[in-house]
């Protein structure tokens, strides 16, 4: 008997676990999922578990070798309402369980996983296992579900992938990089692309174990222990930049308490060069030490200063997000504006490839 | 050349064809842009219609000789189009237009509509779903096409992109004679112009439109696919005319996990007057956050517009969800899948049209020019 790998599913919320109530959607109640996953066969044979003389919240899939529990927890949460305190949550219960696991699946709500998933991605140091992020779009109650395969794609990729040791999500049959998706349908079960950096991997019926790093590996490498980073609620303003945007809005999302900022621009990074309400403001804000990153409101590309309008920004200190998403670089600047010892670093750590999170240009 | 030798007037080569006379309106963008130090800078005036009067697949000199055309006519090869261009005194980088340059582009329309067959505005790709969509909502009772183009290389350059894009938009006359709407031409389509969105940087394939297929492909032979979304609502009422822009207090709230209370707060503060809440997936907000959704029924109270749109790509905002219910309660406006582009031009529009709180509110709803699919219950 080859030696089974055991995988912590973290069910946190979402739609993959809601039933509908009046109409609309809530999560089940306690318990109900877990207990609806054990009676699905593809998901769990209770052949195997009783063959393999398993523990009663040990779940084992029909073929291969994963056996996996699910922890439940105890209010689960809509993914609309997570915060940085809800990513900590999830970072402690990897550090907790990190050495009795073989990996982990975080079973999220899909409005926010994007966010959650580059959350973990920054604050999951010298990361050794895989951390697996994925929801569905369809409650697994409900028999047209895309819950299903997903979880049991999530649960195998351990196993199918033992020497990946990045936090990635899986989603409609595709892996991604956890820091480069964006959620882009509400509709379709492709729920999340990843414009600016393509799919890891396409688990198809035999899975192509080709996992596609555009980056180097190197540049990842372990150099220490496995630890964990914890966000605090840090003052990070989005500042969505429209033609003839209002002077006070731009002068709020700079303004104290806010200490980062995420200006998304126009095009290859933009900004109306006919605007010194807005260079000031933002050079004001610079001053005072805020960080200002700079990404695109384009899907694909990234910012670059090859127009007039862009190069007044390498002037005033704004800092290139090259092809972040908005979720990556706003998770990115609050695991920066912590773990930056200067301002300097800051603007060094935003620029630098940490975790795949974007291209060097 | 055969045929043309044989083009000794326009009746022989269109017979029973009306010519169609276009004006093209240069307001900027990266199809005049040059190299300059370094950087992409705007051509000087008229160097881009010169370039253009040289281009053969643009103008036909031959034909412009024979028809006796004056001097600021070019005549589009093969095709019974008379153009006129227009290069804005001052070409505008896309990132610097403001309401005031949507407003000059609508009275330019407006001074030369009975003059011309049709429109084509060519414009920065930055924030040409913006203009594409105020355009949208300014032009009343539009009977003509009105199209925006564009391109993502100059038209100096060899592998431009410009060449095809404005032949394009220049036949759109031509090739739908009925076509009564502002549509954007690009890389071989067009789309509804207040539903696109710039999603790529890079690809010669810079607009998607997600929420409403292409109107048309525009291939080798020209698909003439162009649906009719809500014809019905988008009739004409009277003669053209058109709205102009204030300058509007428009804030974009985009959500994030944790977002500042401060943020919100001044979003929604005085002197805003209209909020485009971005929201995640379906129309959500954190149902925990009872700082946001008092402040959002606060601003309603004090008649601030609020509309909801979703950050996803594609998808519309509903509330099947219970942080979605929430917002009905609290006065905040469907977007349904508008366009974050669309929301705010067409807020823009409602804050000044309208003539009471209401009427607003129940102007974001409806489908005005085909800008949002009106949503039903499933």
């Amino acid at each position: 008997m080859e030696l089974m790998k055991l995988v912590l599913v973290l069910y946190t919320g979402g739609t993959i676990g809601m039933k509908e109530r009046d109409g609309s959607l809530a999560p089940a109640d306690r318990g109900e999922f877990v207990e609806f996953v054990k009676e699905i066969p593809q998901m769990h044979s209770k052949w195997r578990h009783k063959q393999l003389e398993l523990s009663e919240d040990e779940l084992v899939l029909p073929v291969g070798r994963t056996k996996y529990i699910i922890k439940e927890y105890p209010t689960l949460l809509d993914s609309s309402n997570m915060e940085p305190r809800d990513w900590n949550r999830i970072l402690n219960d990897i550090k907790e369980n990190y050495d009795k696991f073989d990996g982990f699946v975080i079973l999220h709500g899909t409005d926010t996983l994007a966010y959650t998933g580059a959350a973990l991605t920054f604050a999951l140091e010298n990361l050794g296992k895989p951390v697996v992020l994925t929801g569905s779009q369809v409650p697994i109650f409900e028999s047209r579900t895309d819950a299903v395969i997903n979880i049991i794609d999530a649960v195998r990729v351990a196993e199918t992938f033992p020497d990946l040791q990045e936090v990635v999500v899986v989603f409609n049959r595709q892996m991604f990089l956890a820091s480069r998706i964006e959620k882009t349908d509400n509709e379709s079960f492709q729920a999340f692309s990843s414009p600016n950096l393509e799919t890891l991997s396409v688990l198809e019926p035999s899975v192509r174990n080709d996992i596609h790093f555009s980056n180097n590996d190197d540049l990842y490498r372990r150099n220490g222990a496995f630890g964990i980073h914890l966000y605090n609620g840090s003052m990070i303003s989005v500042l969505y930049l429209t033609p003839g945007i209002p002077r006070e809005i731009v002068e709020a999302a700079v303004a104290p308490p806010m200490r980062g900022v995420l200006l998304v621009s126009f095009g290859n990074g933009n900004i109306p060069s006919n605007r010194k309400d807005i260079t000031d403001a933002l050079a004001r804000a610079i001053g005072r030490g805020v960080l200002i990153v700079n990404v695109s409101q384009c899907l694909q590309g990234s910012v670059s200063d090859i127009y007039e309008t862009g190069v007044v920004f390498g002037t005033i200190g704004v800092v290139s997000g090259s092809d972040m998403t908005i979720p990556a670089a706003y998770a990115k600047l609050a695991f920066v504006l912590e773990n930056g010892r200067s301002y300097n670093e800051m603007k060094q750590m935003m620029q630098k490839d940490l975790k795949g999170e974007l291209s060097r240009q | 050349m055969e045929d043309q030798v044989n083009c000794d007037s326009d009746v022989k080569c269109f017979p029973a064809v009306k010519i169609l006379r276009i004006l093209m309106l240069i307001t900027g963008g990266t199809p005049c842009m040059k190299e300059r130090d370094g950087s992409l800078a705007p051509a000087d005036h008229g160097e881009f219609t010169t370039f253009i009067k040289r281009n053969p697949l643009m103008h036909d000199r031959q034909r412009h000789q024979q028809l006796g055309l004056s001097e600021d006519e070019l005549v589009l090869p093969g095709a019974p189009i008379i153009y006129r261009i227009v290069e804005y005194p001052t070409l505008l980088d896309s990132s610097n237009i403001e309401f005031q340059d949507w407003n000059r582009i609508a009275l330019d329309i407006q001074e030369n509509y009975d003059r011309f067959d049709g429109f084509v505005i060519i414009h920065g790709t930055d924030t040409l779903a913006y203009t594409g969509a105020a355009l949208t909502f300014a032009l009343a009772n539009l009977g003509k096409p009105v199209v925006l183009t564009g391109s993502q290389l100059p038209i100096f350059e060899s592998r431009t992109d410009a060449v095809i894009n404005i032949i394009d938009a220049l036949k759109v006359a031509e090739t739908f004679p009925d076509l009564q709407k502002v549509v954007v031409v690009f890389n071989r389509q067009m789309f509804l112009a207040s539903r696109i969105v710039k999603v790529n940087n890079e690809d010669f394939r810079a607009f998607s439109s997600p929420n409403l297929g292409p109107l048309a492909d525009l291939n080798t032979s020209v698909r003439n696919s162009l649906r009719s979304n809500n014809d019905g609502l988008n009739r004409r009422t009277g003669g053209f005319r058109i709205h102009l822009y204030n300058e509007s207090k428009i804030s974009v709230l985009y959500l994030t996990p944790g977002i500042p209370r401060e943020i919100v707060e001044a979003a929604v503060a005085p002197p805003m007057k209209g909020v485009i809440l971005v929201s995640f997936g379906n129309g959500n907000i954190p149902s925990n956050r009872e700082d946001i959704t008092d402040a959002l029924a606060e601003a309603v109270n004090r008649e601030v517009l609020i509309v909801n749109v979703t950050q996803c790509l594609q998808g519309s905002v509903s509330d099947i969800y219970e942080t979605g219910a929430v917002l009905g309660t609290a006065g905040v406006v469907s977007g349904s899948d508008m366009t974050i582009p669309a929301a705010y031009a067409k807020v823009a529009f409602v804050l000044g049209i309208a003539r009471s709180y209401e009427e607003m509110k129940q102007m974001i709803q409806e489908d005005l020019r085909g800008e949002l699919t009106t949503q039903t219950i499933s």
